[in-house]
């Protein structure tokens, strides 16, 4: 069977709870932490594995879709690794790796994949920030939220 | 010198600063900042606690203790109150900045990171600034787009000339 690999030209969903959006110039804008996650792997899901549609990816009507290619996730070459005087020790190397698994709002879900950074270590906060920078500079809104209960 | 005088002061500045072709020359900010000093602290005045705008950011920073508490996926703490009130002091700070430099003021996306900072992000045109508030610190990034590229620059956040060069150019065509 061969490896399951996230293609260059797949298309990934990134789910995005409302608070971290905003509506502003006529378009919906991710907040950098739209992206953020504990593991610093954001979860994302593969549309090809869910019909190339953005809907099994929401959990709540108020949440927003947003897309991403893979193909642009990868050529991030911004995120680096420093040393505390600044001076840079290498980049990291950004890729999406396929992680099918249960999530509480749509149980087993094939489609799951993480944008990860190599080598896979604890990134210092710039690093890590200037990930989340770019994948929300990167994200266009797929599915706009629906309803946002304030 | 009291609070009054010293307000009457900052007026009568003001004035002649906006009205005055040469006034950019004739009163440098940071000149004008040490003449009234009581204007660039980071308490809450009277008139700021009336200040629409001043009291919406702050209800929203109000509601971070509690960011992500009943989301199932959301594993990290929430800001705690020391980088809550140092975040009511900075973005108190810039309001002030934009309204000394005559400049809209313009909501921010406020959110929290899983390493539990305060975030303020702000977008006009191609530009953004994000700003990243802990209780020992507040960092700054600005990116704009030139061509096809992203450009970002670590700018200065903590003093008052910092937080009106960078109001100029959130706020600037």
């Amino acid at each position: 069977m061969p490896e399951d690999r996230v293609e260059d030209e797949e298309v990934l969903y990134r789910r995005v709870r409302h608070e971290y959006l905003v509506f502003i110039e006529g378009e919906w804008k991710c907040g950098e932490n739209a992206f953020g996650d504990p593991d610093q792997q954001p979860s994302v899901d593969r549309a090809k594995l869910q019909g190339d549609s953005p809907h099994p990816t929401r959990a709540e009507p108020s949440d927003g879709i947003a897309r991403l290619v893979a193909t642009k996730v990868r050529a991030i070459q911004t995120v680096v690794k420093r040393r505390p005087s600044g001076v840079q020790e290498y980049p990291y190397r950004i890729d999406i790796k396929p992680d099918p698994t249960e999530q509480a709002h749509r149980g087993f879900n094939p489609a799951h994949a993480r944008i990860y950074a190599t080598p896979e270590e604890k990134m210092g906060s710039k690093a890590w920030r200037m990930l989340k920078d770019e994948l929300s500079a990167m994200a266009i809104m797929e599915l706009p939220p629906e309803k946002v209960d304030t | 010198m009291d609070q009054f005088q010293l307000q009457r002061a900052y007026y009568l500045l003001r004035d002649v600063y906006f009205t005055s072709v040469a006034g950019y020359q004739m009163f440098s900010l940071p000149t004008r900042f040490e003449i009234i000093p009581s204007l660039i602290q980071t308490k809450v005045s009277s008139q700021d606690e009336t200040d629409p705008v001043l009291t919406d950011l702050f209800s929203k920073l109000d509601t971070l203790p509690n960011w992500g508490k009943d989301w199932p996926e959301h594993r990290s703490a929430a800001p705690d109150q020391a980088t809550i009130e140092r975040a009511r002091e900075w973005i108190l700070g810039l309001y002030h900045a934009a309204k000394i430099i005559g400049a809209d003021w313009i909501d921010p996306l406020i959110t929290a990171s899983e390493e539990s900072e305060v975030t303020f992000e702000w977008w006009r045109g191609e530009k953004k600034l994000t700003v990243y508030v802990t209780k020992d610190d507040v960092e700054a990034r600005k990116r704009w787009r030139e061509g096809a590229n992203l450009q970002r620059e670590e700018v200065e956040a903590n003093t008052p000339a910092a937080l009106q060069t960078l109001w100029a150019w959130v706020a600037g065509d």
